[in-house]
């Protein structure tokens, strides 16, 4: 009688401290959760912060960009003509390198996530870099002159990726649809895109794929954070 | 009597197991919402740090903007020193097109099919992909400068890049900035299991002396007459 009065005992007092273990670890979670919380909301209006930032900085660029090729322009009018062909050259140097808005005609594809479904892996429903990278390639392929996507110019060099969720392109964070431009011969642009493999996989697994002919886009140029010469900079000419 | 004390104690510690499970569970979940938090302060760190880099850089231009265009209006440049400031940029914007060959430091991906089946463009373009995603410079295939119209296309045994028949195996060049290449060949250790996967031999060599052809410029790889201008 004794002996299950004693295990009574060690039992009770096992529960005891068990329910104030219970009962701190709730209270600790609670406070983890809104320290992590207000870290969260507190980075996220610093990263607003700095991308808006980071918009008038572009436009502010982008103003002086163009005032500059506007006097350049006014010296060349006063007659010079070597400066007037290098301006030229110039120019056309930077519609082939994607640093021109440019509009024409084409297709634009707008990809989106398979709604969720129980039944099925959610890695299938959502669309992979992979699948990306193969549409760009069949719009070369099919002779786009210039892709977007998201409104990000895609230039040689472009780092696209990690989509998932999100994908980055040339080091912006965009969240789904992907909206993707390209400007090109719209009929074989659209025909290319909707025989491709990679796109008739995705349609099977729902993944939302529109693709239309438009006559109409504007392409907008790359976004240049760095300069010219930071992106060349390993580079070393070679004359032949 | 008996049987009461009994029933209690069994009461007591049905409780005691309940209670364990319960506690054990809240942990558990507690530690995986603790890793989701984690997770998206630790990205919300790094778009931060690259929007300020950004930032910095972009100030950094307009910087030097002002100040070529202070020297303009005031005609303190000669025409001379603005034509060679023309030739100067014009010269990079031919080596950032592909117009030029070009030598740098970088690595070579050779992929080879270690069975008889033909190696797929797939394949060869996720390569490409994490080349990129490790800020190269320059790429080629096979010697074709791969700009941003290029096209990789399995056609049976070969592979068509720019329009032109290459042979395997593929030889990917990549330059890039040296800082920078540690970076693309841990990239590159994900993809070569990949690759191993699909039966494909891959070799990675660093090199500090590649050289990359320009792209042919024979207006069928460079084209821009579709595009017009918009200001």
């Amino acid at each position: 009688m004794r002996n299950a009065k004693g295990v009574l005992f060690v039992v009770f007092l096992l529960f005891g401290m068990f329910v104030t273990m219970q009962f701190r670890t709730v209270l600790l979670a609670q406070q983890q959760n809104t320290a992590g919380e207000s870290q969260v909301q507190s980075l996220t209006a610093e990263l607003e912060q700095a991308k808006s930032e980071g918009i008038k900085l572009l436009e502010k660029l982008q103003k002086l960009e163009k005032e500059k090729d506007e006097i350049m322009r006014q010296i060349s009018n006063d007659g010079n003509p070597v400066i007037n062909e290098l301006l030229d050259k110039k120019y056309e140097l930077q519609v082939i390198n994607g640093l021109t808005d440019v509009r024409g005609s084409g297709v634009i594809i707008t990809l989106n996530d398979a709604p969720a479904r129980n039944e099925m892996d959610p890695e299938q429903l959502i669309i992979h870099d992979m699948d990306i990278v193969k549409i760009l390639n069949v719009l070369r392929a099919a002779g786009a002159q210039a892709i977007a996507i998201n409104d990000e110019r895609i230039i040689t060099t472009s780092r696209h990726f990690c989509a998932g969720p999100t994908i980055l392109i040339n080091q912006n964070r965009y969240p789904v649809p992907y909206v993707i431009k390209a400007i090109g011969d719209p009929d074989e642009l659209y025909n290319a895109v909707e025989q491709n493999e990679a796109v008739i996989i995705m349609k099977i697994y729902d993944i939302q794929v529109d693709i239309r002919k438009e006559s109409e886009i504007i392409i907008p140029k790359y976004k240049t954070y760095k300069n010219i010469e930071n992106m060349i900079s390993g580079l070393e000419v070679v004359e032949k | 009597m008996k049987f009461f004390k009994e029933a209690a104690l069994t009461v007591v510690c049905l409780l005691l197991g309940i209670v364990i499970a319960m506690q054990y569970r809240s942990v558990k979940v507690n530690t995986s919402l603790a890793v989701y938090e984690q997770q998206r302060v630790n990205d919300l760190i790094i778009d931060l740090l690259r929007e300020q880099e950004n930032n910095q850089q972009l100030q950094k231009r307009i910087d030097e903007l002002q100040r070529d265009l202070e020297n303009l209006r005031t005609g303190t440049n000669t025409e001379n020193e603005t034509i060679q400031a023309l030739r100067k940029e014009n010269e990079q914007l031919e080596i950032l097109a592909g117009l030029k060959t070009v030598k740098g430091k970088g690595i070579i991906v050779t992929l080879e099919s270690t069975d008889k089946t033909a190696i797929d463009d797939n394949n060869i373009l996720a390569v490409l992909n994490e080349l990129r995603a490790a800020d190269v410079q320059a790429l080629a295939v096979n010697d074709e400068r791969i700009i941003a119209t290029s096209e990789v296309r399995r056609a049976g045994s070969y592979m068509i890049v720019n329009g032109r028949k290459l042979l395997p195996p593929y030889v990917i060049k990549a330059i890039a900035d040296p800082e920078k290449l540690e970076n693309s060949l841990t990239v590159m250790a994900g993809v070569v299991d990949m690759l191993k996967y699909y039966n494909i031999k891959v070799d990675i060599k660093k090199d500090d002396n590649i050289i990359i052809p320009a792209v042919r410029d024979d207006g069928t790889i460079i084209r821009y007459d579709l595009l017009t201008p918009v200001d």
